[in-house]
């Protein structure tokens, strides 16, 4: 749960050196947009500066027109038309000034938020193109429930620094200076008394920030405990009532709401506290403020219009204050949720460690191609690299543009991974074992030709589908060597080699997406015909056909509303449609009804026909019809042999073979 | 009485009514004494203007101003003090009764509902509900009080002046009024948009062999970046709306202070306005514009509340599905006879179960098998009453055991589910799950029959050491002998142990069923498994197949017979001997 690590890392104060590291790294974010950045400062200090122009104004027409009207009304010196000529064109300044302020704000408003929404965006991407990348055996060590926080959640909290954060952290600062000096010029006298308070206002507020934020890490954390409790609970709903735990568990959740309500109570003192506090002490100044000015008015010291002007102008002091301590909250979140990103981001992935600012100029060129359909400008740039860049891997790695993307057949052909003289797939004794455990593979061996058919079979746990993961790279041998067409695995980027080859997993796994997008996968050289043809070869478009919308039919997450065997078929139809060169199944052993096993059944052949393939296989049909059968046990090939050879040899393959006629019956 | 869309979350109401009258009380005084001190000031400012004030009366004035000030200050303590803390107060209860209402439903009434929804709801939706009754309604109120009081104070000094000031307040309305809309559109937009995301990001993320198998990372990263990009669009529209919205406020209360420059100052000078008047007029603009402000907010909160509201009804409206009978029939001497007359079944009018009978003798050992999908799981829920079976078909003691007390029937039938969820909490604690009186002897002993306490001193901490994300991570098979060990130790006179060794392995799985053997002695057993090893313990076995009894006999005899059970043996038997290669 992500609430947790929440509270781990807010301990960790603005201002520490790793925290000026950190912001330092966030910025590279903000980099692209440098003009932007300092238009908005530009705009801030017009901002500002028009804010304190208002009230100068109100000071000359008291001071100016109103106060000679007032001084000579009822005598002959009495001037209305130079009166009215004054005020009008004090009011048509101050008229323009609000404007143009209230102008400033929307841009201000537009441009803060389109800046600061496009470095997010910019992050966003750069975090998901980066997950993506990585290792499967990070995904293995990592909950997916806490790599999707990472990438909206935490990234939403980014968005409040760079949107509005940053930028009125530096108005606010510059508004409390400038605004001081003004009212030090107006009447330092006065400004002496208004600014004796300032230090205790300073000091409230931030102790206020202190004691609210430690409050509020407290309800965080009662949060989180309620939160996992309820989700236990509701989870094991079951175990509660066989056990008759229900009036426990509510008693149970009671004392955490409890907990809950404290804490946040605590936070309501805090917030009763301080707005008053704030308010009373800004209306104590002013109180004190005003003693004082009519003292220096009688005095003839000052006059009544810098007074009005002095009483605005002292709003714009204490709201800053106000806002700066509510801003250091928002910093602290960011910062949190930044340290978490950049966690992600330091990650090494499939080609090792990357360059982030490398990263963001991948995501940003892409940014250009965002308006037109994307794939087709994904061939069309990718066509245009793949000349310059197929004789010089990028050292990036395979990044979207790395290679080819999706090559035309003809072009597959003649990169074709496989030659005629070297084995299609080799395995020299290689050997693997996952972080814990055992070996799961032990010296295993075997050379598989171009356009064999092989099955792997074998007990659960034998290690059948360690070789697919190895063969894809999916994780990295510990020793020995993995050869495709002679070339070592680890030679080919993992994108190149994974496009010539085409996985059929056991548990489907399909997007919420239509059924077309699902068998086209993102190749945009696939017509809908073609895709037609493939589902059709597979014996999928039968039930395709009887769907509302055929092809389009959209899919529901991991394609829940499709049977087992449906969801089969158009994982087959996917592969076919990859046309590849090898092609890997590993047969679900879920059950489907007789019907639909003989679909899948007619379709497994047409998938494997003439083409080299590795089958994990649980149907006898498959294993029979096989060039070569690898039998696999406890980590090692232990036989090897065509199906009559290896009955014939009354080893560990007769066994399976007797095993399974007994489970089918 | 017709139900609104608040009456469950007012009903929550009088418990914290006191304080919260408090809290209003408090608003009075503190939105009155706001206009003290304009006032104050006005006068003073003229009193020194006229010469009719001395320093000393200046300075007696402000002190009296600053005790106000001060008494204000404790006011607007108490109200947010007594106001927020009776609408957390409220909260609390609210969100109570919901988890207490979800622990009565059973997983099957809630099957619509995602555990992550449920969970929102509990926070997020109360939390809409308690935001309108608390500061909703505290910002509403003291606008009630402070802008009718403004306009009379300011009508009373200078009715023309307070009649061309209306056009600020009236504009401002507007303003409040147009943008609330669009706010709350996309303001819900952005909300969907970013759901959306998290889906995608969700799935590709689960679905990460496939798109790198499909080398399609590029294309999944330009639909989230598509999607990313509908997000900014949402975004910016509704920054866009938060412009214009603020720098039209901000113009209004900039022309409303140029009215009040020039109309009061006109005034001024006609001598029908004083300049602390004036001044008083410029403070009150500012005192009244924002409470309309918060009005603003108030609808889109209210517009939350009620959806939220909606969404807790949601909730709260649905009954349990099992329910302890109305008039309970009181049966206290268990003997643990268990049987079932033809128990039919079926979800969503599909049959699962077709024409069970069977009969266990108290102490009687059954066994249950058959295929993954054959109804066993369902069979077993209908005998421990998880799902209410039929009237008239399962029996406990030749009583319907929808006619037992719910607590008397889970006291004397246990289960050991298949699925073996533990919670996190301690291993002692989970074992001693079923209640206060296990204590820590008891807690070791089934452990030990469970074959898993040595697993337990091995952990760092023992008994005591965490289970889930912040403390140890159980295998299949730890996690199973836990739960059986938890099953034991209510000591029930009915034990059901469903598919409970499968992630055990085999000398284990051996060494449990010797104690199971002692264990279970005298008692009523019911053991759905694969293994034939665990249902040879059975005195009569089982097996099904799409929902029916096929076969039914002795171990012994089903073997004999050569049927789907003598199959599943045989296999069995090749399957060890493979392993023992």
């Amino acid at each position: 749960m992500s609430t947790v690590d929440v509270d781990i890392h807010t301990t960790t104060t603005v201002g520490s050196n790793a925290d000026r590291t950190l912001l330092r790294r966030m910025l590279v974010f903000a980099r692209p947009h440098v003009v932007a950045l300092s238009f908005t400062l530009g705009l801030l200090t017009l901002n500002i500066g028009l804010g304190i122009a208002k009230p100068m104004i109100i000071k000359k027409v008291i001071d100016g027109p109103l106060k000679t009207a007032y001084k000579t009304r009822g005598t002959p010196e009495f001037d209305s038309s130079l009166l009215s000529h004054d005020v009008t064109l004090y009011a048509l300044m101050f008229l323009g000034a609000a404007a143009m302020l209230s102008a400033s704000l929307v841009l201000l408003e537009w441009i803060m938020n389109r800046t600061g929404q496009r470095v997010v965006f910019s992050i966003r991407n750069c975090v998901f193109h980066h997950i993506l990348r990585l290792p499967v055996a990070w995904f293995d060590r990592h909950n997916v429930g806490w790599v999707v926080t990472r990438s909206t959640s935490d990234i939403d909290s980014l968005s409040e620094l760079f949107t509005t954060g940053v930028a009125t952290i530096a108005k606010d600062l510059l508004s409390i200076v400038v605004v001081i000096s003004v009212l030090i010029w107006i009447s330092p006298k006065l400004a002496l008394v208004a600014l004796v308070m300032l230090p205790v206002m300073i000091l409230v507020t931030f102790r206020f920030r202190l004691n609210a934020r430690m409050a509020y890490r407290a309800t965080r954390h009662s949060l989180g405990k309620l939160n996992g409790f309820f989700q236990e609970r509701l989870s094991g709903l079951d175990v509660v009532h066989l056990f008759r735990r229900e009036q426990h568990s509510a008693t149970q959740f009671a004392g955490l709401n409890e907990c809950y309500y404290a804490d946040n109570m605590v936070t309501v003192r805090h917030f009763s506290m301080f707005f008053p506090t704030v308010d009373t002490l800004s209306q104590l100044v002013k109180m004190g403020t005003l003693t004082w000015a009519s003292w220096l008015i009688v005095q003839g010291e000052l006059s009544l219009g810098s007074f009005v002007a002095f009483w605005f102008l002292l709003d714009f002091v204490f709201e800053p204050i106000r806002e700066l301590a509510e801003r250091y909250n928002v910093l602290q979140a960011a910062m949190a949720a930044g340290e978490r990103i950049f966690g992600i981001l330091d990650a090494p992935t499939e080609v090792g460690k990357v360059d982030i600012a490398k990263t963001i100029s991948t995501v940003d060129s892409e940014n250009e191609a965002d308006g037109a359909p994307d794939p087709t400008v994904f061939q069309f740039r990718s066509a245009a690299r793949g000349k310059s860049k197929a004789q010089h891997p990028d050292a990036f790695g395979p990044g979207f543009d790395s290679n080819s993307a999706h090559v035309t057949p003809a072009a597959r052909a003649v990169e074709s991974l496989f030659t005629d003289n070297a084995a299609a797939i080799e395995f020299d004794h290689v050997s693997f074992a996952y972080p814990v455990g055992d070996d799961v593979l032990s010296d295993v061996s075997f050379r598989i030709q171009k356009g064999q058919k092989v099955a792997v079979v074998g007990h659960t746990g034998a290690g059948k589908s360690t070789l697919v993961n190895l063969l894809c790279r999916f994780h990295e041998t510990d020793r020995g060597t993995v050869r495709l067409g002679g070339q070592d695995v680890r030679s080919i980027p993992h994108q190149n080699l994974r496009r010539r080859i085409a996985i059929v997993q056991q548990d489907v796994f399909l997007f919420s997406q239509s059924i077309l997008a699902n068998i086209r996968m993102g190749n945009p050289d696939l017509s809908d015909e073609r895709i037609a043809a493939c589902a059709e070869a597979v014996n999928a478009d039968r039930f395709i056909k009887t769907l509302p919308d055929l092809y389009n039919t959209k899919l529901l997450e991991r394609g829940s509303n499709l049977s087992s065997g449906q969801r089969q078929l158009i994982a087959f139809a996917r592969a076919l449609a990859a046309d590849p060169e090898l092609l890997v199944l590993d047969e679900a052993t879920s059950s489907v009804d007789s019907e639909t096993e003989h679909w899948i059944e007619e379709a497994t052949a047409t998938l494997l026909e003439g083409r080299t393939s590795l089958v994990i296989a649980h149907r006898l049909s498959t294993v029979v019809r096989a060039d070569s059968i690898l039998v696999m046990h406890k980590g090692q090939v232990r036989e090897v042999g065509t199906h009559e050879e290896l009955l014939a040899a009354k080893g560990l393959y007769h066994r399976l073979y007797h095993l399974h006629l007994a489970t089918t019956g | 009485m017709k139900a609104g869309p608040f009456t469950r979350a007012l009903s929550y109401f009088p418990a914290v009514r006191k304080r919260w009258l408090k809290g209003m009380l408090c608003i009075i005084p503190t939105s009155g004494l706001e206009f003290v001190l304009p006032l104050i000031v006005a006068h003073v400012v003229d009193g020194v203007r006229d010469g009719t004030m001395h320093t000393t009366g200046v300075i007696g004035w402000m002190v009296a101003a600053m005790g106000i000030t001060l008494v204000k200050g404790a006011g607007k303590f108490g109200m947010r003090w007594y106001i927020t803390g009776a609408s957390r107060e409220f909260e609390r209860n609210y969100r109570q009764d919901y988890f207490h209402h979800l622990m009565q439903l059973t997983p099957r009434d809630v099957a619509q509902l995602r555990t992550g929804d449920l969970m929102s709801r509990s926070i997020a939706d109360v939390e809409a509900v308690r935001m309108m009754l608390g500061p909703g309604l505290m910002y509403v109120s003291q606008a009630a009080i402070v802008v009718p009081s403004a306009l009379v104070i300011m009508a009373i000094i200078d009715p023309t002046l307070t009649l061309v000031m209306l056009i600020p307040f009236i504009g401002l309305a507007t303003i409040i009024r147009v943008v609330a809309g669009p706010t709350q559109h996309w303001s819900e937009a952005t909300q969907e948009r970013i759901a959306e995301l998290s889906v995608v990001a969700q799935e590709n993320f689960s679905g990460v062999r496939v798109v790198k198998a499909f080398a399609t990372e590029g294309v999944s990263a330009s639909i989230f970046r598509r999607m990313g990009r509908s997000l900014l669009e949402a975004n910016m529209r509704l920054a866009t709306i938060r412009g214009v919205s603020s720098a039209a406020i901000t113009a209004i209360k900039d022309f409303g202070a140029l009215i009040i420059l020039l109309v009061g100052g006109w005034h001024v000078v006609q001598g029908i306005l004083s300049v602390g008047d004036l001044l008083l007029f410029f403070m009150i603009l500012n005192l009244a514009l924002w409470p309309l402000i918060a009005i603003g907010w108030m609808i889109g909160m209210y517009h939350r509340a009620k959806a939220g509201a909606r969404r807790l009804d949601e909730v709260f409206d649905l009954t349990p599905s099992v329910q302890q009978s109305e008039m309970p029939v009181q049966h206290d001497a268990f003997r643990g006879e268990l049987e079932a007359r033809h128990l039919s079944f079926g979800w969503d009018e599909l049959p699962t179960i077709q024409d069970i009978t069977f009969k266990v003798p108290p102490g009687g050992t059954l066994g249950i098998t058959g295929r993954t999908g054959c109804g066993k799981t369902t069979l077993v829920q209908l005998l421990a009453r998880l799902v209410d079976p039929p009237p008239g078909t399962v029996f406990v003691d030749g009583h319907d055991i929808r006619d037992l007390p719910l607590d008397q029937l889970r006291e004397h039938v246990g289960v050991v589910p298949q699925d073996t969820f533990l919670f996190s909490e301690t291993v002692a604690q989970n074992i001693a799950f079923a209640g206060e009186h296990i204590d820590v002897d008891r807690v070791r002993e089934v452990a030990e029959l469970a074959k898993v306490h040595d697993d337990i001193m091995g952990f760092k901490n023992g008994y005591d050491e965490l289970l889930g994300e912040r403390g140890v991570t159980l295998s299949g098979g730890q996690r199973q002998r836990t739960a059986i060990a938890r099953g034991l130790a209510a000591d029930p006179p009915v034990i059901i142990l469903d598919d409970c060794l499968s992630a055990v392995d085999s000398v284990t799985e051996q060494a449990i069923l010797r104690t199971l053997r002692e264990t279970l002695a005298g008692r009523t057993a019911v053991i759905v498994s694969h293994r034939v090893s665990a249902l040879s313990l059975a005195d009569e076995v089982l097996v099904m197949d799409e929902g029916r009894i096929v076969e039914r006999g002795t171990h012994d005899n089903l073997v004999q017979r050569g049927g789907l059970y003598a199959s599943l043996a045989e296999r069995q038997r090749l399957e060890a001997e493979i392993e023992a290669l």
